[in-house]
């Protein structure tokens, strides 16, 4: 990220404006915006992390 | 390499920390060249100079896995020109790159990996706590590991091409 600019420009866009320029936009931004639940295999690796940390 | 019974690891000794300069680094092996060669000869230095943070995991005074994270927005450099092309705006998303993930071949399924990966999703977080932070990326050294990613949630930006990456509040939620 060469500049903080463009970041700023699409913020102020980003709520109304929702077209998607390439096919990784829609896929990126889709997932950012209407993230999916964990699984349980994400879980069950960082329930197996929360032990370790208290070991 | 062989997995031995004097290989075996006690996870709960296992210690992942920032890298020591003074800790051994030429005996690693992963099997993996490219992760090899940035341990033994590119590790220390960028560590130092504050271009990567690199962790590594600690058991019996040697080293036997390792990681970095760095800011970045996507790794475009690692896909193909026309894919890069596709990016757009993704390129100003705020992210953190999970680079070199590797684990020694002696030490190899023992869950260090899954260590080393848990480790890197909490720091992750702990740095979304300070600054915006939209995911977490990394590129699967291959298709194999690519699925490992997969399982755990990563999702492909490009079909076909092994850069990935996990939403933050994804990441938060597993935490829970």
């Amino acid at each position: 990220m060469l500049t903080s600019m463009k970041h700023d420009e699409w913020s102020l866009k980003e709520d109304k404006d929702r077209d998607y320029a390439t096919e990784v936009e829609k896929t990126f931004f889709g997932a950012i915006d209407n993230p999916k639940p964990a699984n349980e295999e994400l879980k069950e690796l960082n329930r197996a992390y929360g032990k370790y940390l208290r070991k | 390499m062989e997995n031995t019974s004097e290989n075996r690891v006690d996870l709960s000794k296992v210690e992942i920390r920032p890298l020591d300069p003074d800790l051994g680094r030429a005996a690693f092996s992963c099997g993996h060249q490219r992760i090899d060669n940035f341990c033994k000869n590119n590790a220390k230095k960028q560590h130092s100079q504050n271009k990567v943070r690199v962790y590594d995991a600690i058991f019996d005074g040697g080293l036997i896995g390792y990681y970095y994270l760095v800011a970045a927005s996507n790794p475009p450099e690692e896909v193909s020109e026309v894919a890069n092309e596709k990016f757009g705006r993704v390129k100003q998303a705020p992210c953190v790159y999970l680079g070199m993930v590797g684990v020694d071949e002696k030490f190899k399924g023992q869950s260090v990996g899954k260590l080393l990966m848990s480790h890197a999703m909490k720091t992750t977080l702990q740095v979304a706590d300070l600054i915006g932070l939209y995911a977490l990326t990394l590129h699967a050294v291959d298709a194999e590991v690519a699925k490992f990613y997969e399982k755990l949630g990563f999702e492909y930006f490009i079909d076909g091409d092994l850069a990935m990456f996990i939403p933050l509040a994804t990441i938060r939620d597993s935490f829970s």
